[in-house]
């Protein structure tokens, strides 16, 4: 049997002979390394461009994979078989393979593999282009320092990956392009295919019912950051290669759809089974899948690159203590836990605050890092069992009902109407949100954005009832709906800001907006947790309405005695002790800049002025160019000065950059010496930041939002 | 007894029931003869080759070829045979040497065969062309290569000398008779060009509208129908009618006699000088071409 297909295959590869497959193959990935490469012969010098810390050729191949994946392969694969399945259309080619000593099986077959065998020919091509001309580029072209490495292992889980989700597009075109005799209508298929592809990057969702998807499912996320070798493309890629094979094949066989699929009772049989065994398979693998919990709970990770931390820390976020110590060895860190978790967002810092990943934590979860530092940034891959809740937090879904109140301002019955119908969507959105590995959302996570979508639903209908009224049955009844989904707060939903502070304005009616009801109510809730996390919540939002330190350590004591588990007043004492240097009525502590001159500036010669200052690193080059517009746009307000502090660059590369980058009028220009220091020291979680200073040094506003937000300036302008 | 190398018995077929393309067709293809299939244009010619060959599902079991059912020595059993049907087949963005190496792969033969094969045709100095660029003739004659590779014992061939010039047709013509005399191989040929099957065969069949209407030797079908017959011509033919016995009059210069016995033919002219008649040519008269005429004519 094998033997006679592989003499059918060599047949098949002559008869491929002169049509030029192979060339156009090549041609094809070639045009990425290419125009890479031309782009650096006769595009612009970019200066300050620096190499990542991952190898030269990986960076190369994980930038341009994807675009050959999703548009190059796939369009090679839509000609490629059209054009070998033309070569037996015309002239009677069938007839003359059908009349030799050879299985239709076997010409089915033999006709996929050499298309299977081009398309791996096309891919190797690919990779060898890319590797070839990245280090052309880089010996010819670029004086930055490159690591000249070659990761083979992700070498081949990439080349693999990218040829096993061929596959089912080679399987799917060949069976269309053997029915369908002539070339419009496999290629108008396959352009179709491709359309869809590019529609769904637009919208960023997932087609996996299209057998040309498979590519995009696979080079959507990095590879380094897959949970599994091979994962839902792939299978979906097998999936349908046996579909399009099988039906294919059982076409061909008759050259006839009633012939191979309706012809008699034991046809039609045959037929019901293979689409209960097909249709049973398709739904099991487009099942989204939950990684079960493990029994304890597993962080490890890899950094490379230089002047790496000797140790990290994990944060948790109930009082934001730090629960364990990581010893970085040879790059590596590992942490295992039996114990319960609180389960919310942890973080994991080092002393420098060089490394700072913040992340969804709970008992029986995985993360696997690995980070690379180059001289361009860090690069940072995960694996974990939480990458639907990695993918929610970082794109949640879109709270469409924004704009209702405005839509439907004068039809109550509408707005509610409309107001339910988007609470079901959200849950049918929430049920069936899968990654693009095929992952969902695990339950407590689901329940949590339930919680989380129901406070932000009641807010909107309390806010259109108020306004509005109309329709008080509606209301009633859409507010019993998503109360009964806060009926049981869970942990993580305990640990939302957004949920507590809705619980707390709960404690006030339209009668009774005083502060003071709040507090009772707060303070005659039951004992627990969900007392204890109402009370820090509402003690720390309260604290920062205080003028002074004093004022808010009497109302930390004053409340002491209420809380359950005493280190809720030991996470508020340290919240006092950061808004002491970083919230409104503090003075700003002394920092000595220096200028482009080299000479020293105090932050106290300011002093007469209002000073709005940006503190920046090097990632931060798209607000700075919104922060000198607006240094320029406030030029003639001469009690306002806008003040730049670098605070990652050394003194040399921050000159550098000073001498390149013109500067705008009205904006000067600092350095600050061991400037991460003074922003681990204030409590910045990032920068650019921006705080607002009076003509006293003393802190106006301490989280200023960026400049391009009409919040900067509706600032700036009441203080003007 | 007699080996039949391909059997049919009662097969019918068609794509729908309410079209039937072939009617209970009987054919027996002895073993070593060269079998002429004859039929017009749509007689159901090529239908019948193609069930034959398995192109054409046919599930009544009704076909054998090598004393097998179809369906039960197929694919295997090609590589005792050769095709052409229809239209030659190839791929005509290869030359005419790939084009058989396609078929040698196929079938495990080695380059000394496609050779034998080319110069069997008169091919092997446009071995190298690619296939788009050969004439009618040329893509016949390698059709014919291709059907001959690996010596088989079957020989299945659609309208083999079609686009072959005369002395081309005279050619592949005399080629075949060789091969069937010197190997034994058997022939089943189709055509409509009924004068080259005439000068070559040693069975045929006739198939009109789906339905085979004579098979036998070339004897057994003159037998049959009778049509020996001689045309004499001479000059006031219709004075001379009654002279004739059983003769027919054609034109004003031609009378015709179902016979071919010399002794009646002899008599019959002597009867006519006697009378006067001014005889300048007596012939026989004996062609496929009228057999087929005539039994088309009478479906």
């Amino acid at each position: 049997m094998l033997k006679n297909l592989y003499i059918a295959v060599r047949t098949e590869w002559i008869k491929t002979k002169g049509l030029g497959l192979v060339y156009a193959g090549a041609a094809l990935a070639l045009i990425i390394p290419l125009m890479k490469l031309a782009g650096k012969i006769f595009g612009p010098r970019i200066p300050g461009l620096q190499e990542t810390g991952i190898s030269l050729f990986e960076d190369a191949l994980s930038a341009d994979t994807g675009a050959f994946a999703k548009f190059f392969i796939i369009l090679y694969i839509v000609v490629a078989t059209n054009r070998i399945c033309q070569i037996d259309h015309k002239n009677g080619g069938w007839l003359l393979l059908e009349t030799q000593p050879v299985k239709k099986l076997n010409i089915y077959l033999a006709k996929y593999l050499n298309i299977v065998y081009l398309t791996f020919l096309s891919i190797l091509f690919f990779f060898l282009f890319t590797i070839l001309f990245t280090a052309l580029g880089q010996w010819l072209f670029t004086d930055t320092e490159a690591k000249w490495t070659l990761n083979f292992g992700w070498l081949v889980q990439s080349f693999l990956k990218l040829f096993v989700s061929s596959l089912g597009i080679s399987s799917f075109m060949l069976f269309v392009s053997v029915v369908l005799q002539g070339y419009i209508w496999p290629f108008i298929i396959g352009i179709l295919g491709l359309t869809l592809n590019l529609v769904s990057f637009f919208r960023k969702e997932f087609y996996p019912y299209s057998p040309l998807h498979t590519e995009q499912l696979a080079f959507t996320a990095e590879i380094r950051s897959l949970n599994t070798f091979m994962g839902f493309s792939e299978l979906l890629s097998v999936f349908w290669t046996l579909t399009f094979i099988l039906i294919g094949y059982l076409w061909y066989r008759e050259k006839s759809f009633k012939r191979a699929f309706v012809f008699n009772t034991k046809v039609r049989m045959r037929t019901l089974l293979l689409l209960g065994v097909l249709g049973g398979a398709y739904y099991w693998i487009q099942q989204p899948k939950q990684v079960a919990p493990l029994n304890g709970t597993f962080l490890s990770g890899k950094l490379e690159g230089d002047d790496l931390p000797k140790e990290l820390y994990l944060i948790e976020p109930e009082f934001n203590q730090t629960l364990a110590t990581l010893p970085v060895v040879d790059g590596a860190f590992a942490w295992n836990y039996s114990d319960e978790l609180y389960p919310g967002l942890y973080k994991l810092v080092s002393d420098d605050r060089s490394v700072k990943i913040i992340f969804f934590l709970s008992k029986g979860d995985f993360y696997k890092w690995e980070l690379f530092r180059g001289a361009s940034g860090d690069l940072s891959f995960v694996k974990t069992n939480r990458k639907a809740e990695v993918d929610l937090l970082t794109r949640p879904l879109a709270l469409e009902i924004t704009n209702f109140q405005e839509i439907f301002k004068d039809n109550p019955a509408a707005y509610y109407k409309e107001m339910n119908q988007a609470w079901e969507r959200f849950l049918k959105k929430l049920k069936h949100y899968r990654t693009v590995e095929n992952y969902t959302v695990a339950d407590d996570f689901i329940l949590f954005k339930r919680q989380d979508m129901a406070v932000n639903f009641l807010k909107e209908s309390n806010s259109y009832s108020k306004n509005n009224g109309g329709e008080e049955g509606a209301h009633k009844a859409l507010v019993t709906l998503l109360e009964q989904e806060l009926k049981n707060p869970s942990d993580l939903t305990l640990a939302n800001s957004n949920y507590l502070a809705f619980a707390l304005s709960a404690f006030t009616s339209a009668d009774n907006h005083v502060d003071s009801a709040v507090w009772a109510g707060v303070s005659a809730l039951e004992n627990g947790r969900r007392k204890d996390k109402l009370l820090s919540h509402h003690v720390a939002a309260s604290m920062e309405k205080l003028p002074d330190f004093q004022a808010r350590q009497q109302l930390i004591d004053q409340y002491a005695g209420a809380f359950s588990d005493p280190r809720y007043v030991a996470k508020l004492g340290r919240e006092l002790a950061e808004q002491q240097v970083s919230l409104k009525g503090v003075p700003l502590p002394e920092i000595v800049l220096q200028d482009v001159e080299l000479e020293a500036r105090s932050i106290k010669d300011f002093k007469g002025k209002y000073m709005v200052i940006e503190l920046w690193s090097k990632d931060s080059d798209s607000l700075r160019l919104a922060f000198k517009d607006a240094a320029a746009r406030y030029y003639w307000y001469r009690n306002l000065a806008f003040v730049s502090v670098n605070v990652d660059m050394d003194e040399s590369g921050w000159k550098e950059y000073v001498n390149e980058h013109k500067e705008s009028q009205n904006l000067q220009e600092y350095w600050l010496n061991e400037g991460s220091s003074l922003v681990k020291g204030i409590k910045i979680g990032r920068v650019p930041h921006y705080i607002l200073v009076d003509d006293q040094g003393v802190i106006h506003e301490f989280n200023v939002p960026a400049p391009p937000k009409s919040e900067f300036h509706a600032i700036l302008r009441s203080v003007l | 007894m007699q080996e039949n190398i391909i059997q049919i018995e009662n097969l019918t077929f068609g794509f729908s029931p309410q079209k039937q393309i072939l009617k209970n067709i009987n054919l027996a293809v002895p073993k070593g003869s060269i079998y002429g299939f004859i039929g017009a244009n749509g007689a159901g010619k090529s239908t019948t080759m193609r069930v034959i060959l398995g192109v054409y599902p046919e599930v009544n079991h009704t076909v054998k070829v090598f004393g097998q059912p179809i369906e039960a020595v197929y694919p295997e059993t090609f590589r005792k045979m050769g095709t052409l049907i229809d239209y030659p087949a190839f791929y005509d963005h290869l030359s005419g040497l790939d084009n058989l190496r396609v078929l040698a792969t196929l079938r495990g033969l080695p380059q000394e065969d496609m050779e034998e094969a080319l110069k069997l045709v008169g091919m092997w100095e446009a071995r190298g062309i690619k296939m788009k660029k050969y004439s009618l003739g040329m893509k016949q004659r390698l059709a014919i290569a291709m059907a001959l590779l690996g010596k088989p014992e079957l020989l299945i061939l659609d309208e083999p000398v079609n686009g072959l010039d005369p002395n081309g047709m005279v050619e592949i013509r005399e080629l075949l008779v060789e091969l069937n005399r010197k190997t034994g191989t058997t022939l089943f040929i189709s055509s409509h060009l009924l004068q080259e099957l005439e000068k070559m065969v040693t069975h045929l069949a006739i198939i009109a509208d789906g339905e085979v209407k004579f098979q036998g030797n070339k004897e057994e079908l003159s037998k049959r129908y009778g049509f020996d017959k001689v045309e004499i011509k001479l000059r006031n033919a219709p004075d001379y009618l009654k002279f004739v016995e059983h003769g027919r009059l054609i034109d004003q210069s031609t009378l015709e006699v179902d016979s071919s016995d010399i002794d009646v033919i002899v008599r019959i002219n002597r009867t006519l000088i006697e009378n006067g008649a001014e005889v300048y040519r007596i012939h026989r008269v004996e062609s496929f071409e009228k057999w087929f005429m005539e039994i088309t004519k009478r479906n």
